[in-house]
């Protein structure tokens, strides 16, 4: 049940369950899977893009089911001050289209979401595109919070024509260290 | 009556107007938009929102102004630009409303 007391995290792991159990897949992404992976990050609301099995209907019994009420292209709901909102897919960073998650269980709860390594891109994502200082930031709390592939962050930093930008950020890291 | 057919490839000529000028543009804002293709207000806003609902732009707002880029964080954004401007070489009218426009700065007190 969610409720004003209700985490980010819990009232993810509750909307990925019950979009699940209508078969609809969600990953959560953007700023609020950085929450996931760090304290030092707090978002105001939940990003999932949906993978597969899209069903309108479905989706949204699942989400009023949980006290969710559409508002705009958001889902408010009145207990909690966290929003939901489902961006467009595919889910991709830059032009990598995102194949892979991890999913987590918590008894009977699952969510998907971005690997910590992707997470980080995610981040990044916005820095290099939007020169979003904050992303950067954002960025090197997530790294910070667990081990991260820097190999294909790099890789794939070059490839988004970013190598200076992902030097900037190799710098933030270990300035914060 | 002969009617040149006008390319619609993004689901209708306004929408496929606005996603070649703001290719040709790089960035842009709705009211220049109207004004470039003579088109109502209401209307451009109303695709602009549509695009940036589907992710393809991005509109950021700075002060009362809301610009309007493609969007770069969309997976296949270097594909899709490249793809609007070679379309736009085709689309004459179009280039010229856009070269119309003088972007360049310019210095205070320099006649126009």
């Amino acid at each position: 049940m969610i409720t004003a007391a209700s985490t980010l995290v819990e009232i993810a792991f509750e909307i990925c369950t019950a979009l699940d159990r209508c078969g609809v897949q969600s990953v959560l992404c953007g700023g609020s899977a950085a929450t996931f992976y760090t304290d030092g990050y707090r978002s105001r609301d939940l990003d999932f893009v949906i993978t597969f099995g899209w069903n309108r209907d479905g989706a949204e019994k699942a989400l009023t089911g949980l006290g969710f009420r559409r508002s705009g292209s958001q889902y408010a709901h009145a207990e909690s001050s966290f929003t939901v909102d489902f961006p467009p897919g595919p889910l991709a960073i830059g032009a990598d289209i995102i194949q892979t998650w991890e999913t987590v269980r918590r008894g009977e709860l699952l969510l998907h979401v971005l690997s910590r390594t992707d997470s980080v891109r995610d981040r990044l994502a916005g820095f290099y595109f939007w020169n979003d200082r904050s992303n950067l930031q954002t960025a090197v709390l997530v790294a910070k919070s667990g081990p991260v592939d820097f190999d294909t962050i790099r890789d794939w930093s070059r490839r988004e024509g970013a190598n200076d930008k992902f030097g900037e950020f190799i710098r933030a890291l270990e300035r914060s260290r | 009556m002969w009617e040149r057919r006008r390319l619609k490839l993004f689901g209708s000529r306004r929408r496929t107007e606005v996603l070649l000028s703001v290719a040709l543009l790089g960035e842009t804002y709705a009211r220049e938009l109207a004004r470039l293709l003579d088109a109502p207000l209401l209307s451009v806003q109303r695709v602009v929102d549509a695009l940036d609902e589907e992710g393809i732009v991005a509109v950021r707002s700075f002060g009362k102004e809301r610009r309007v880029t493609l969007n770069p964080r969309f997976f296949a954004s270097a594909e899709l630009r490249a793809l609007l401007l070679r379309l736009a070489e085709g689309e004459m009218e179009i280039q010229q409303a856009v070269s119309s426009l003088r972007r360049s700065p310019r210095r205070k007190g320099k006649a126009l």
